[in-house]
């Protein structure tokens, strides 16, 4: 068996899981308590299969027998493998995150389950994908259970939202859809290999079509990254969202997105060794993405007053940073870029699930009306030990300083694969970036580390215990310390 | 491995004393971070005796590698840094500053404290990098949850610039950092210099400078120090003072003056520029200052001037003057700041323009430590400042070949005009705050003896002796910070 189609083993385990959860609640349509651990476990023994899936592909490598000789040439590389387990994790984390109201909701918890199942199966089948039409199929199953999570909420604001997610959803739809027939039309094949791109930028005719075409695939893909000009959806939906689907959002979704912008940019960042690439039409593309996300987002996040519209603005911010390591074309900006995918999720997974648990405390007033502003936060490391501290960690990483170390390396491996292609000029840009970041990140943080004010003293954590909050808090945050102190633990899969 | 454990002790227990030092009361809180302290300064004795050197790889896809070692320039700090720790920490037996439990206090100052350390041992860039943001997150929580508590919207203020203005500068500095990396081919210190004054080079360097003058701090980017120093808790204002600063001065030495000397030397008259207004400009300020504590901040700006001087001539001696001028300003401000933490203690606050009992009749102890503090600020012969002060202005009267001889020259006269001020505006303090002229004729209410004693007196005698010692025999540091001039730069 080919290593390319062993690596929808993850897709499939999600996707028929998401049948199975359907039949069983056909079984017993009453109870509301089995969906979520069997939703755990699905996607826990998808993510079980990435690995295998590597390792059956590994030992059959030569072995490709009965595949399109294009197709059997193309291996997934790992990065993309890192992409699937940070969208079948991350679902399996905004199934645990999930608010109660979809008990009520219409379908009640069974379908909202197999959505976030089928999101996941979306996302780990576009990390894998090896051509084009795939690719476009797979980002729209992965995005759109997320449109129909937010609208299940049911409150009249998460309707707005949920359709203009699906707007914007359709719109990049289209855009990719035209970047695909672009792409075909110049290179007479859907797969993205390296030999077909290279043959159609060598040929004048082709190389403008083959060009924007990979620029729409990438601008389609913006729209699920939420980088700017496309990100007016993100805030409205961070809001509305409960903070399961907002989960679903930051990994699954993101993990998607990015997996579709290396899959449509791998041609050019492996080409065959005689086949060197200047691309400074695509370069620029993805700079001025790039740039714009980076610091419009980190902007954006310094005017926010709530820890959600932080979140959202800083996901604009921080796809920025994603995409910029991308601009070298080179495999170590795509490492860096997949490593700082994974310091994101798992940072945002923390601060989410500290949302949750502090919605969970007595005397938080967090538990129904609108979300709390910063100053709702006054003291919270004193008030909530574990909480706190997971807290000033996550924000940390995502501001990039220590003791938040896995945070500030990968923006030093996101500068570093700049300045290894001569781009200092967006490595001294990115500078501004990392400081705007930083003021958005510490104006919650200084709420959080602030001094106590004097009626939330009495407020201690007496109250029901999140204990699924409490398993993504502590999960995301000792991941990120493992990597903080061995970051080598996953440098080669980033290869 | 005792290197690595002299860093991890503090590093370790600081963080300790962060989560769970609000259970731990004052007392054992300081007894276990003086411990941390004190074993800390032992074990780095121990491997710097030894000549202990680390050598890790850590992270594979930057090449960077956990290496520490110690060679004539760093060792003067990394004693300096032993040295102020133990002093803060001991002094937080006379005060903890409100704010927060004393383990809290401690264990940032611990952390401030490992993370110096790290960055002066370091022996690959990207390392040095990442201890200088070590420091970040401590420093900014003394600054915002410790400081002056008066004024809350001016200790927002001021945290929060010292956090971004440092951010700007430690981030330009990487970048500055990953194109050398780039063009050596390694991150470690000890790989031959980049020569030529090619357009990447000169880039480099700029990168470099700008980034560490800020941290300096250099006219005109030392807006952040002034209101940092104000607002920051005595032992706070004293880590600014004797290891952030310090930080600067080392990461300009090492990193654009040893690295790339060639493409130094075109920004180096601009640098030297800097400095000379610097010392006039702090000099200027600090005539009119009427807040006792932000003008030793605006001392610390001209001194800083007088670093930067130093280290743009490019010279063998202009970097011993600027390491002589950094340590004497560490031992000098640390003192001049906990004396000045001591008087706010007494008087409620430091400002110049209260009329007080003169310090010579209320407090003599205090009053001559302060004398001879401001004397030492002032560059008086014998005590540590001089040296610094005039190796510098004999540095920059002949500056390393191919840097205009002329901008040098007038720099140093800039400085040496700005160093004229510092004795005006010591004159100024003491006759307000010594001899008590502004109160003369009267002394109507009773005078309070509040003499300095016990911990406080301890402390500040050991940086009295540290600063007469270093003014009498100055060759005990600059035999350190010999290298011989045809050898490579930096030891392995």
């Amino acid at each position: 068996m080919n290593s390319a189609v062993l690596s929808l083993l993850p897709a499939a385990v999600a996707g028929v899981g998401a049948l199975l959860v359907l039949l069983v609640d056909l079984v017993m349509p009453r109870s509301q308590l089995w969906q979520r651990p069997l939703g755990v476990v699905i996607l826990l023994a998808a993510t079980a299969t990435v690995p295998v899936a590597w390792t059956i592909g590994w030992f059959a490598h030569t072995d490709r027998s009965g595949l399109p000789e294009i197709l059997a040439s193309i291996g997934v590389p790992s990065p993309a493998r890192v992409l699937q387990v940070v969208a079948l994790l991350g679902a399996a984390a905004a199934l645990i995150l999930l608010g109660h109201e979809h008990r009520e909701a219409p379908g009640g918890l069974s379908v909202a389950v197999a959505l976030v199942l089928v999101s996941a199966a979306g996302a780990a089948s576009a990390a894998a994908s090896v051509d084009v039409i795939s690719l476009v199929v797979s980002l729209e199953v992965a995005t759109l259970p997320a449109v129909a999570l937010v609208a299940l909420r049911g409150r009249r604001g998460a309707v707005h939202a949920s359709l203009s997610l699906l707007m914007t959803s359709l719109v990049s739809f289209a855009v990719t859809v035209l970047g695909a027939a672009l792409y075909l039309a110049a290179n007479s094949s859907v797969v993205l290999s390296a030999e077909l791109v290279g043959a159609g930028l060598d040929a004048r005719t082709t190389r403008p079509a083959l060009l924007l075409g990979t620029v729409l695939l990438v601008v389609g893909m913006a729209f699920k990254l939420s980088l700017v000009p496309f990100h007016a959806w993100t805030p409205q939906a961070y809001r509305e969202g409960d903070l399961g689907v907002v989960a679903l959002l930051v990994t699954t979704s993101k993990a998607a997105g990015v997996g579709g912008i290396l899959a449509v940019l791998r041609p050019f960042i492996d080409p065959p060794a005689p086949f060197v690439l200047a691309e400074r039409g695509l370069v620029l593309a993805l700079a001025v993405l790039a740039v714009a996300s980076m610091l419009i987002g980190a902007v954006g996040a310094l005017r926010q007053t709530r820890p959600l519209g932080l979140l959202a603005w800083s996901t604009i911010g921080q796809a920025g940073w994603v995409l910029l390591p991308l601009t070298a074309l080179t495999d170590a900006g795509r490492a860096a870029a997949v490593g700082y995918s994974l310091a994101y999720a798992l940072a945002t997974l923390v601060l989410l699930a500290v949302l949750r648990r502090g919605r969970a405390l007595p005397g938080q007033h967090l538990s129904d009306g609108p979300e709390p502003a910063f100053s709702g936060f006054l003291g919270y490391v004193r008030r909530d030990r574990i909480g706190g501290a997971a807290l000033v960690f996550a924000l940390l990483v995502l501001a990039g300083l220590p003791p938040g170390v896995y945070g500030l390396l990968v923006k030093v491996g996101v500068l570093a694969a700049l300045t290894a292609e001569g781009l200092w000029v967006l490595a001294v840009i990115a500078v501004v970036g990392v400081v705007l970041g930083i003021a958005a990140y510490a104006r919650w943080l200084a709420a959080a580390l602030g001094r106590v004010p004097e009626r939330g003293a009495e407020a201690a954590a007496a109250g029901r215990t999140a204990y699924g909050a409490l398993l993504v808090l502590g999960a995301g945050c000792l991941l990120l310390i493992v990597l903080s102190v061995w970051p080598a633990l996953v440098a080669p899969f980033l290869h | 491995m005792v290197l690595s454990a002299a860093l991890a002790l503090p590093a370790m227990v600081g963080a300790l004393l962060v989560v769970f030092g609000s259970a731990l009361g004052a007392r054992p809180s300081r007894w276990v971070a003086g411990a941390a302290a004190v074993g800390s300064a032992g074990l780095l004795w121990a491997g710097l005796v030894r000549g202990e050197v680390v050598d890790v790889l850590w992270v594979p896809d930057l090449g960077l590698r956990f290496a520490l070692r110690a060679d004539g320039y760093s060792v003067p700090f990394v004693l300096l840094t032993s040295l102020v720790l133990i002093l803060v920490v001991a002094h937080t037996a006379y005060e903890v500053p409100s704010g927060g439990s004393a383990g809290g206090y401690l264990g940032c100052v611990l952390l401030v404290g490992s993370g110096a350390l790290t960055a002066f041992l370091a022996g690959d860039m990207v390392l040095f990098f990442l201890a200088f943001e070590v420091v970040l997150i401590p420093m900014w929580v003394l600054i915002g949850r410790w400081g002056d508590p008066h004024d809350l919207a001016a200790r927002r203020d001021a945290a929060s610039r010292f956090l971004l203005y440092t951010a700007v500068g430690s981030t330009l500095m990487l970048v500055g950092i990953l194109l050398l990396a780039h063009r050596r081919g390694s991150t470690g210190f000890a790989v031959d210099a980049v020569q030529g004054t090619g357009p990447r080079a000169v880039l480099i360097v700029l990168l470099l400078v700008l980034g560490l003058a800020i941290k300096l701090p250099v006219f005109p980017l030392h807006t952040w120090l002034p209101a940092a120093h104000t607002i920051a808790p005595t032992g706070g204002s004293v880590l600014l003072a004797a290891v952030l600063l310090k930080l600067g001065s080392y990461g300009l030495i090492r990193l654009p003056v040893l690295s790339a000397p060639e493409a130094f030397a075109v920004i180096a008259p601009w640098l030297g520029l800097a400095g000379g207004v610097g010392v006039v400009w702090g000099g200027l300020v600090c005539l009119a200052e009427s807040d006792l504590k932000r003008l030793i901040a605006y001392s610390s700006v001209a001194h800083m001037g007088f670093v930067a001087l130093a280290v743009s001539t490019g010279s063998q001696l202009g970097i011993q003057a600027a390491i002589y001028s950094s340590i004497a300003h560490g031992l000098i401000a640390s003192l001049l700041f906990i004396l000045v933490g001591g008087l706010k203690h007494r008087w409620g606050s430091a400002s110049l323009t209260v009329a007080r009992e003169p310090l010579r009749e209320v407090s003599p102890r205090l009053g001559a430590i302060l004398v001879l503090g401001l004397t030492a600020s002032m560059g008086l012969p014998g005590l540590a400042g001089f040296w610094g002060e005039l190796l510098t202005l004999v540095a920059a009267w002949s500056p390393a070949p191919g840097r205009p001889r002329s901008v040098f020259v007038a720099s140093a006269i800039i400085a040496a005009v700005g160093a004229a001020l510092a004795a005006a505006y010591v004159v100024r303090v003491l006759r307000l705050v010594w001899l008590g002229d502004a109160v003369a004729g009267q002394r109507g209410r009773p005078i309070v003896r509040v003499d300095i004693r016990g911990v406080e007196w301890a402390v500040t005698a050991v940086l009295v002796a540290g600063i007469v010692w270093l003014g009498v025999y100055p060759y005990v540091l600059l035999d350190l910070t010999v290298v011989a001039p045809a050898g490579p730069a930096v030891a392995p």
